[in-house]
């Protein structure tokens, strides 16, 4: 147990770390991310830029700061609209059973397109912006929040007490909003840090393919795509955003980890609960 | 087994359904017109006319659904509207490259991972089982086109060992075909094998603790049959499962990953569509792929119906 603390406050810090430096790169570094300096192009690292600079001379460690704050952003805005909205439709799908059997077949639709492949198809129709991605992020994670809070919902609809409840008269509304949501809460907030730490990678793959967050605003996704170009000469250029993107992933898939344990300490026994988890995992990409 | 598959069968119906109706609102939410699209900004008006009305734009969205369902039914996903080809044909000409690389990346996986699971699950708690689950961890936190640029700066760029990007045909030299894909393969592939590794080693650690376990050591069974022969089967199934879903990985991966490594593969087809703008390759494309995926997805319930039949109370209960 002491050993799982150690480790969970060690990523813990990792993560406050990452968000720190990106929030207040300002205190760190004179430069701006998005001004020009044709003269100091493909400077590898020094003392004045710490991580080099790209092939216009901007700062890369400003960059980097920057894009570890717009992918935050963008999965917060997912995790936030996707948990918002897969909450509601979970629990008026579990509530009720007309209902349940339309929204329910449009999720298992929605559930069966491989993830990045319908985020890259509707942010390609739509066109490439920040609003975009977070739409298109959104709409493909809604199902599996929904379908899990669903499931939640409907184990505490066949509880006793709610059966009490409705011959007290206690309409609908009252029972979903004092009684289903509050028994959610916990696999809510598992699944939402999930959706947080897949939209960030998706968000990245889809930047890097040139269909998500539009340049020259940095994000981790685009930086990759504009140090690919590069990658003969100036290693840099992939090596810190790289660097960022995978210590943001591993705080963050490790601290869900250790989240759905602490939420769901029952399932803890093997293989039940690895193969949940792992499937997940794989259904992740 | 009739009963299971008749039902699995029609589970698919509303999903395939409700799959078809998203593709085809796809194209509907894009801004601007395809017509405009196609014959540019400065098109006369009656050949705008025209060409909306030979596509069947002019009709009601209802009637233009029926119309392009009844035509996928039949196995008609239409024309691209830049290149002079119909999209299955699209579909099938840059089909082979993705298939052996998603193949090769499938192998990768499974050798490393399995192997590496055994070995985590034998040596469970000393240095090997830490170092193996580390790189596991690791490996489901890196996206693979990282990995792919790792890849191609250490063994393409630096140690000269691999090619940097490209792809050869397999009717030109399979070996050659073979090690332009080693690469990309590996970067597809290290994530399901870290996958794997974790699902065997879970599944292997479970199932030494029973008791015939006990009873084969006592009889003196060799420590190697054991892990290999009664342990290593037990853990196949929920690696069968594992592969069946990493095909959305796999897809979606060589997405990336092909454009990584300049592969002409589907991936590569998707992304350069939506550069062109091209609605209908997306579309065609798209539905293709997650028919397939939902179909390989009842092949593997099948298949793991066929290896344990007990999933089948589990399987009617669903």
């Amino acid at each position: 147990m002491l050993h799982n603390n150690t480790r969970l406050f060690f990523w813990g810090g990792v993560l406050v770390a990452i968000v720190l430096l990106s929030f207040c790169s300002s205190l760190f570094s004179p430069y701006d991310a998005y001004s020009i300096d044709p003269l100091s192009r493909l400077k590898p690292p020094d003392a004045a830029h710490w991580f080099g600079t790209d092939n216009f001379g901007r700062d890369l460690f400003v960059r980097v700061a920057v894009a570890v704050r717009v992918s935050l952003s963008v999965g917060a805005a997912v995790a936030l609209i996707a948990g918002f909205t897969g909450l509601t439709v979970g629990l008026l799908c579990a509530w009720f059973r007309p209902l349940d059997l339309i929204l329910m077949r449009v999720c298992d639709g929605l559930f069966a397109f491989p993830s990045l492949l319908l985020a890259i198809a509707i942010v390609g129709v739509l066109g490439p912006n920040i609003a975009n991605v977070v739409l298109a992020l959104s709409l493909v994670y809604v199902p599996s929040i929904a379908r899990v809070i669903r499931g939640a919902a409907m184990v505490v609809k066949e509880k006793n007490f709610i059966e009490a409840l409705r011959a007290q008269g206690a309409s609908s509304g009252r029972i979903i909003w004092l009684h289903l949501l509050p028994n959610v809460i916990s696999p809510l907030i598992v699944q939402v840090t999930w959706v947080f730490s897949v939209a960030i990678l998706t968000e990245a793959a889809l930047s890097f393919l040139g269909s998500g967050v539009p340049a020259p605003t940095p994000s981790l996704g685009n930086l990759l795509l504009e140090g690919k170009a590069v990658i003969f000469t100036a290693w840099w250029m992939t090596f810190f955003p790289g660097i960022a993107i995978v210590l943001l992933i591993l705080a963050l898939n490790i601290i869900g980890d250790d989240l759905r344990d602490g939420a769901e300490p029952g399932l803890k026994a093997l293989p039940v609960r690895v193969m949940r988890q792992l499937k997940k995992g794989a259904q992740r990409g | 087994m009739k009963w299971f598959l008749f039902h699995r069968l029609m589970a698919l119906l509303p999903v395939l359904f409700v799959v078809s109706l998203v593709v085809f609102c796809l194209v509907h939410l894009a801004p601007g017109d395809p017509v405009l699209v196609i014959l540019g900004n400065d098109a006369s008006p009656q050949d705008i006319a025209t060409l909306r009305q030979q596509m069947g734009l002019d009709q009601p969205l209802l009637a233009q659904f029926v119309r392009w369902f009844g035509a996928v039914i039949s196995g008609d996903l239409g024309h691209s509207l830049f290149l002079n080809a119909s999209v299955t044909d699209l579909f099938m000409q840059h089909l082979a490259p993705t298939m052996s690389l998603a193949l090769y990346a499938l192998a990768i996986a499974l050798t490393f991972g399995l192997a590496g699971g055994v070995v985590s699950a034998w040596q469970h708690g000393r240095l090997a089982d830490r170092v193996i689950r580390s790189l596991a961890t690791f490996g489901m936190s890196v996206p693979g086109f990282l990995l792919g640029l790792f890849l191609i700066f250490v063994f393409a760029v630096r140690l000269r060992w691999f090619p940097v990007v490209g792809y050869r045909s397999t009717n030109d030299d399979g070996l050659l075909n073979l090690w332009y894909l080693t690469l990309p393969a590996i970067a597809l592939g290290f994530r399901i094998a870290a996958l794997i590794s974790r699902m065997t080693r879970a599944v292997m650690l479970d199932v030494l603790q029973e008791n015939y376990i006990n009873t084969a050591r006592a009889k003196g069974v060799p420590e190697s049959l054991v892990l290999l022969r009664h342990t290593l089967k037990n853990a196949l199934i929920p690696v069968l499962t594992i592969c069946g879903e990493s095909f959305a990985s796999l897809v979606t991966g060589t997405i990336v990953i092909e454009s990584v490594f300049g592969i002409p593969g589907i991936g590569s087809l998707i992304v350069d569509s939506i550069e062109r703008r091209d609605f209908t390759v997306i579309q065609g494309v798209v539905l293709l792929i997650t028919v397939c995926y939902v179909l390989i997805n009842l092949l593997v319930d099948v298949l793991s119906y066929l290896a344990d039949p007990r999933l089948s109370v589990e399987g009617s209960e669903n």
